[in-house]
Order: C-alpha cells, then structure tokens, then sequence
C-alpha cells in the first residue's frame, strides 16, 4: 500500500517537474488587471468590461483598423441624415445572427437604444452620452420621479422607429437636439445592440410601456443581462468568473469565422507575475503600466513590445485653474485675499496669472522625468488624433522670464509687489498629477520669494469632494475618450457648461463662442478648423495646462499577429483581428 | 487545559453515555452563541464604516473620471445618508431573505463569490495544513529531544528565518525560480488549455468546487495534476513560514512537558526513551500545539491574502483584501459573518480535540 502511494505521488511529481504547456495556436490569453463590472452594455462605463463587450456585441458601425475617425459598416451598412440633422436613418445588414441563434432587426436596435435610455444607470453612459440627444434630458436614473417628470414614454418610444416593421431592415433614429457626433457616439459600447428577444425571455425590461417605469433607476448590475450575454459579435462569452472571462469563436458570425478560436482573459494583480506569463509564453498579452517596466521585456526572447512613433493615447491630463474660487472657510486659499498670505476668489480669472503658471509647467522636462522620453508635448486639452488639433500653435513651455513678465503684469502689479500663496491638489497615488504640480510649484519659487505654492494630496473622495465644492483653486485631473469626436474633450474642458465646468467656472467668452459654433456644424471642415482655432486661443488665453501624453506601448508574445493600436477600443484592437503563428 | 474558556473545565470522571450528552450540550451551546456574534461582528462593522462620510463611501463607487458627477446620484441610489440603524436593518433584512448583497470587488453577489472562492481556499488550506502541522511538530519534537546539539540549534534557526522571512519575499523568491526560471509551476489556479477546456456548458462537473477533488471525480487525471502543480507553490510558501510557528511552540511545550514529574516517574520505572518522549511527553506537549493549529487552519480557510495575489490564487482572502480597499460594503459584510462563523466552529472543533488528546478535560 504503502509503496503503491509512493508511486502516486513520484509519477505526480514528475509530471509536475515536466515544464509547463504554453497557450495553444488558436487561443489568444491576455492577463491584465481590472476586472469587468458588467456584460450589460447600458450598464459598463469602465475598460475591463469595454475589452469584453466590444467583441461579443457590435455596434451599427465598428472602428477601422487604427483610424479613429473612419468608421467600416458592421450591423448597419449605410445611413443617411436629414437636413436638419435630426433623423438617421440606417440600413441594417441582412442575416445576422445573434449567439443565440435569432435573427438581428429593427426590433433590436429599438429595444436596445430604448433600454439604455429609460435604465439611465448613473454609473453607466447612455444618460451621460445621449440622455440629451434622444431625450432632451440629461438626468440619470437615480431620482426616478424627476427623470418621469421629464420623460414621458412617447418620448423614449420615438428614440427608434421602424418603418417596416419589427423585424424589417430600416431603423430611424430620432434625436430631439442634433449633433455632428453621432457615428461616433453610437460606436461606443453602450449603443451596441442586444438581443431583444433573448433579453425578454431573460427576464429583462419586456419592451413595452406598461413596464419601463419599473426599469427606470433600477440597478441593472444584478439584472440578466449583466451576466448573460447575446450578441452578434465575432465571439460569444463561455464563462465570467471573478478571476478570468472565456470566450469561443462565434461559428456563425457574419463576418466569416476569425482565426482565434478561443479568448481567455485571466485578471492578475501582480504586474511581476505578468511579466513572468508573457516572458514564459503562458500570456499571449500583459498589462503593464509604466514603460519603466519595460526594461525587463526589451530584448527577452518571445517577447514583442509594439510602439509607434505615431500612436497616441486618447487620454489627456491637464492642470486645471479654478476661475471662481469659493474662498470661504478655504484653508487653500489662506487669507483669501491678495496681500501676501492667500489668493483672491478671481486669482485665476486674471489672464497673466494663468499666462504665467504655464510658462512654469516644463512639457519636454515632464516626458524626459515621467515617461523616459517616450511622450507628444500637447499644445492643447485635446489628444492629437483629434479633428481640429492644432499642431501648428506656439506651446506655453518653461520660460521663467516670461513667467516672471505675467506676473508683473497680473493685478496691475499687485501681485508683484504682495505676493500669493495657495495649495494645489492632486488625488493620492496619481503620480503623474503630482509631478505635474510639483513642477510647477517648483519653477514658481525661482520667480519670488513671496510667490508660493504648495502641493498636497487627497484620496480621491476627498479630492472629489472638495473640487466640486469650488474650492480647490487648482488641480490636476484627466479625462479618457469615450468617442472620437473633439467635443468629448474640448466641451469637457473648456466649456462654460462642460463636465469640468462646475470644479473650474471656466469662463473664456471667446472660446465659448468657438465652442457654439462647432456645437452646431455638421461640416467637418469647418469643425476641423473652429477646433484648431480653439487651440489657438488655448495659447493666447491658457485657461488650463494640457500635461504630454505617454506614449502608448502593447506587450505581446512574438507569436501574436494582426497587433494594431487603436485608442478608442478598450483593449486596442478586436479579437478577430488576431492570429498566431 | 483550554486557556480562556470558562465553559470547558477540568472536571471529575463521569461515565461515557453522559459524558457524550454533556458533550452535545456543549456544542449546542457553543452554537447558540452564533447569532450573538454575528450581530455582534456585523453591528461593529456598520458603526465602522459610519466613520466615513456618505460621500467617501459612494466616491468608492467611481471608476472613472466620467461618473465623478454621479456621486451625488450614487449617495441617493443607496440611501448613504439614512440613519445607521436604517441601513443596518435594510441590510439585515436582507440577509435574513439569503441575499446577502451585490460584491462590487468581484461583480456578482457575496454568496456567489463565497461559493466560488472558499472551495478554491479550503483545497489549499487542507493541502497546507498537513505539512504546516507535520513539519512543525516534527522538527519541534527532533529540536526539543536534542536540546542544544545541533539538530536543534538549526532547527531554530530555520524557525526564525522562516517566520521572519516575509511572504512575499519569499513568494517572489519561489515564483522567480520555479516559474519564471525554470519554468515548472505557473501561477493561478488551472492552466489555460483545461480552463478553455471545462469552461462553460463542457461537461465537466464541478461537484465540490475544488478542482482537484473534482477534477478525480470527473475522471481527469491530467487535471488533477494540473491543479496540484498550481498548488504546490503556495503550499509550500505557507509551509515555510506558519510551520515555522508551530515548531517553535511544540519544541518548548515538548522542552517543558520532559521536565515534568510525570516523565521521571516513566523513565524510572525503566521504559524507553522512545516510549517516555513520544509517547508520554508529546502526547501532552500537543496541547498548546493544538490550539495554534487551529488557528491557523482558521487562517488558512479565511484566506491568505499575500499567498493568494501573489500566486493569483482566486480565494478568500485576496477578495477580502480587495474589498477592504474598494470599501466594498456588502462583501466586508459578508466576509465577516463567514469568518466569524469559520472561528467559531474552530474553536468549537479546537475544545472537543482537547478531549481527545486529554481525557482528564470534561465539559460542563
């Protein structure tokens, strides 16, 4: 007996001792960290269930290759807009098929834009994104008695007609104010289409009126579709567990069938242990955060790292001025006033304060320190790829005489001869907006002794707190795309009604105007060239400091093909794309 | 004797029929203690998290810059703001219904997770558990019989570098030579080709949960294989260091137990060595050891937090640790009421064994 077990356990151990199986030809494995919160794609609004849902579901128009602003037919074919910009009207593909095994329509599309917009999940996109195009509201679900009050159903019933019917081939899309950005918004996940059927049967919203007042402000996190999935998408999911997601080959995809046969994302936490995985070949893709950690990849035999000169992120940093500073009880502020000990409400508001705190930010000094010289200098709050970026604009860079001329001039030479001192505040952990402001705050004391300003930290509650309370004067804050479109970050950033503007009161009357008029052109030509305008005045006016983007970089196993880097996808490129040797 | 437990004393003899009721009282009594703790641990927790402001705990809730004007929306969606005592009763009222709320740390809800991830750890902590134990007493026995020779002086140092050594230290150390070099033993719980493999609607059945059990009942040898492999690393991560503790405790109670009056009386009246030491002294000397033992078994099974992420093994105490950190609410919950439950059938399980291994200890 005892001898047998013996043997057992030798046989085991040999086994064990013989070197481990790498991923096969036909599996694609990706450890990254971030685990999805849900399959629901009116509920995800974060990466880790962007990277799944883009390739389980599709949207009417899908991204081409790199190219942000080139959008290929998927399960529409074509479209066309009317005159005033308000109805879109789209030809949907013949023959798709759901992972279920039903067939794609009108239908669909109805139910799922309808979905998106009557569920409004404040943590999810649809309320944020096209709660004011479809309905003309932009409140969220969270106060369902003010959302009825504002939205009627006839209103959420017109969002999608269709004209031949539920399970005809024409879908009109109704939108109440128009804009130029639509294609775009639509590519994002939350407008991907779903199953209606499956969802019913499901126990989802049933698609009629009777009900959808029942799904306004619920939390869809724990509903059916957060977890089951049906999509038409080139994979279908197997398996989400809390530690790894499964996917197979969809053998009836109307694409044709993708080379990658399997899909295997394992979430792990440690970046060491995924170095080792791709080193080892075990990972076809890791995750890594900072290029510093590339020094153990470069040159390990099986390992590719892919960058290109011309690949940029579609993330932007920037240090923002608050133009309109609550200074009560404000222990950032000091005094309050402009005598020495603290900074004015308006401090911000004055054009050569701004002016001067850009020439102190050094762009080229903060690539070189932070990301090892691999970065773009930013000439304006905007990613590069964008329409309407101006390369061609001068860049406010580190110029302390220049700085010091601002100053002077600032507050008639008040400022000059008092002095300020104020605190600025980065989110705790956020080493990139720390350096930014320690940079800063740094060159700031060569200009004048009585010239201060400090930096601290806050956790990112407090942080959150604190600046939409108006009273951080200035702060450091980024923002991640969520469509191709120079709207998502110039009204961000420096519109009077934008996402920021209620931590910022930014208030620039002549970008403001720009910004108008590019909210309503459908030319792309002239959005191009009212957005490159803005960039022009972002140097005259410099109502923020826009930090130099990283450049961006894809580990991968050497076996992986058909690597590409496209910004706006979660994980930068689909599934389908990829092969391996 | 059971040090600090008023209701297990040392008692005189009665007979086994009433000793064996004596014993069932006991337990049922130890028993009905649970819900006492469970308000107890749970109403602690909710006052703790009372600590933070409604608006600290909904920012936990953001993941990106796009939701930061949701907070408001988040603090009214979840009642934040509602007295303590309201959102303890909503709570609890949910659980008494079995639901004991959504994980936001593992996106599904606590049962679920606890269902998942404590089969993943108790297969690793009953696989720890055996050389923990083994090797401690073991070595604590072989230090403690060799007082001062060499044995014992390397012993001891094995004993502190071991408990001293830090997991990760030594987790890394493991994991940079048997993984990264020579490629033997990879991190996570099942490799790639078996996960594609049983995932899903395969066939593959998961009765217990623990891969391994199931991987033999599912008839797959080269599963079971696979599964050990993962587990051989942490295993003997936790080997290292907790055996260490062990060993320590069994070589001075062992040290402490040969000096006893007892122990001369059995070598004078001329049995071996071997007799007296092992079984004599030890029997004894295995008290104290006991206790430790079951506390750490209960450490095992409440999760490793640093063996588990470093080696990516999905159990409990990675979640837990995750939780923690995103203030994930109903999983701290949900972990504690289970940990609290695991330590006290611990205890209860720590006292009936003392009966074993003592019968002198009776239970009233």
């Amino acid at each position: 007996m005892k001898r047998s077990i013996l043997a057992l356990f030798a046989g085991a151990m040999l086994v064990a001792s013989t070197a481990i199986a790498q991923s096969g030809p036909d599996t694609y494995v990706y450890q990254t960290f971030g685990e999805p919160v849900s399959m629901d794609p009116a509920r995800a609004y974060d990466t880790g269930s962007g990277g799944i849902i883009e390739n389980v579901y599709e949207t009417l128009f899908l991204y081409s290759g790199e190219a942000i602003d080139e959008f290929e037919p998927a399960l529409a074919t074509d479209y066309t807009v009317s005159e005033d910009g308000l109805t879109w009207t789209f030809n949907l593909r013949e023959g798709v098929q759901f992972h279920s095994g039903n067939t794609m329509s009108c239908k669909d599309v109805e139910y799922s834009f309808q979905y998106g917009a009557l569920t409004a999940h404040p943590q999810g996109a649809t309320a944020y994104l096209g709660g004011n195009l479809f309905l003309g509201y932009t409140g969220d679900g969270s106060d369902p008695a003010a959302f009825q009050e504002n939205v009627t159903w006839e209103m959420i019933d017109n969002i999608v007609e269709c004209p031949e019917g539920p399970d005809g081939l024409v879908a009109v899309v109704n939108l109440v104010n128009p804009t130029p950005a639509l294609i775009p918004i639509l590519t994002y996940t939350a407008y991907s289409i779903v199953d209606s059927q499956f969802a019913i049967d499901g126990g989802s919203w049933d698609g009629t009126e009777a009900t959808w007042t029942d799904w306004n402000g619920r939390d869809i996190t724990t509903e059916f579709l957060s977890t089951n999935t049906s999509g038409t998408g080139a994979y279908e999911l197997v398996e989400w567990t809390d530690d790894a997601v499964v996917a197979r080959a969809f053998e009836n995809y109307w694409g044709g069938a993708p080379a990658i046969q399997n899909v295997v994302y394992q979430y792990v936490d440690e970046q060491s242990t995924r170095i080792l995985a791709v080193q080892q070949g075990d990972a076809d893709r890791a995750q890594i955060n900072e290029r510093s950690a590339l020094v153990q990849l470069r040159g390990a035999p099986g390992v590719t790292i892919h960058e290109k000169p011309e690949w940029t992120t579609t993330s932007v940093t920037s240090v923002f001025f608050n133009f309109d500073i609550d200074t009560s009880n404000n222990e950032d502020v000091g005094s309050g006033q402009l005598d020495g000990s603290g900074i004015p409400a308006d401090f911000f508001a004055d054009v050569d304060v701004r002016r001067a705190f850009s020439h102190l930010f050094d762009q080229q000094g903060f690539i070189e320190q932070l990301y090892e010289g691999a970065g773009v200098v930013l000439t304006m709050g905007m990613p590069p790829s964008f329409l309407g970026y101006n390369d061609d604009v001068a860049v406010r860079t580190l110029d302390l005489e220049a700085a010091e001329e601002h100053f002077r001039a600032a507050f008639d030479g008040q400022l000059w001869e008092n002095g300020f001192q104020f605190t600025a505040i980065y989110n705790a952990g956020n080493t990139t907006r720390q350096t930014a402001l320690e940079i800063i705050a740094d060159n700031l004391s060569f200009i004048n002794p009585n010239f201060v300003m400090n930096v601290r930290s806050l956790p990112w509650a407090d942080f959150l707190n604190r600046s939409a309370e108006q009273k951080v004067p200035m702060f450091a804050l980024g923002w991640a795309a969520d469509y191709a479109d120079p709207s998502n970050f110039i009204n961000t950033f420096y519109d009077n009604d934008g996402y920021y503007s209620d931590r910022t009161s930014i208030n620039v009357p002549e970008i403001q105007a720009l910004i108008d008029q590019a909210d309503a052109s459908f030319d792309p030509a002239e959005r191009g060239f009212l957005y490159s305008q803005i960039g022009t005045l972002h140097y005259d006016y410099a109502p923020l400091i826009a930090v130099p983007t990283q450049s961006p970089f894809i580990v991968t196993s050497s076996a992986l093909q058909g690597v590409y880097y496209n910004p706006m996808l979660s994980d930068e490129f689909y599934w389908k794309d990829l092969s391996k040797n | 004797m059971p040090v600090g437990d008023p209701l297990c004393t040392v008692a005189h003899w009665r007979p086994p029929i009433e000793e064996r009721l004596i014993l069932l009282v006991f337990i049922a009594r130890r028993l009905l203690l649970l819900p006492v703790v469970f308000i107890g641990v749970t109403l602690a927790i909710v006052l703790l998290m009372q600590l933070l402001t409604p608006y600290q705990r909904a920012a936990a809730f953001v993941q990106s810059e796009q939701q930061i004007r949701q907070i408001d929306s988040i603090i009214e969606q979840y009642g934040l703001t509602d007295p303590w005592y309201q959102q303890y009763y909503r709570w609890m009222n949910q659980v008494l219904q079995g639901n004991m709320g959504f994980s936001r740390t593992t996106n599904e809800p606590v049962l679920t997770t606890l269902r998942n991830r404590f089969p993943a750890t108790l297969e690793l902590a009953i696989l720890a558990i055996i050389p923990v134990i083994g090797i401690g007493i073991w070595l604590g026995t072989a230090a403690a019989l060799n007082r001062d020779k060499l044995v014992d002086q390397v012993t001891r140092v094995m004993s502190i570098v071991g408990w001293s050594l830090p997991t990760f230290v030594l987790g890394i150390w493991l994991l940079v030579i048997f993984y990264g070099g020579l490629g033997w033993f990879q991190p996570g719980r099942i490799s790639t080709q078996f996960l594609v493999e049983i995932a899903g609607r395969s066939g593959f059945q998961h009765y217990t949960r623990m891969l391994s059990l199931d991987a033999l009942l599912n008839g797959r040898f080269d599963i079971f294989v696979d599964a050990i492999k993962h587990l051989i690393l942490p295993v003997v991560t936790l080997a290292v260091v907790q055996s260490a503790q062990i060993m320590r405790v069994m070589r001075s109670s062992l040290l402490d137990a040969l000096s006893r009056d007892y122990v001369r009386t059995a070598r004078s009246k001329g049995l071996p060595e071997r007799v007296v030491s092992h079984k004599h002294a030890r029997r004894n000397a295995l008290i104290p050891v006991v206790t430790l033992a079951g506390f750490t078994l209960v450490g095992l099974i409440n999760g490793v937090v640093i063996t588990e992420t470093i080696f990516n093994f999905p159990g409990l105490g990675q979640w837990a640790a995750a939780s923690a950190i995103n203030l994930d609410y109903a999983a701290v919950m949900g972990f504690a009421l289970f940990t609290a439950l695991m330590v006290v059938l611990a205890n209860l399980l720590v006292d009936v064994l003392y009966g074993v291994i003592d019968p002198r200890i009776r239970y009233e």
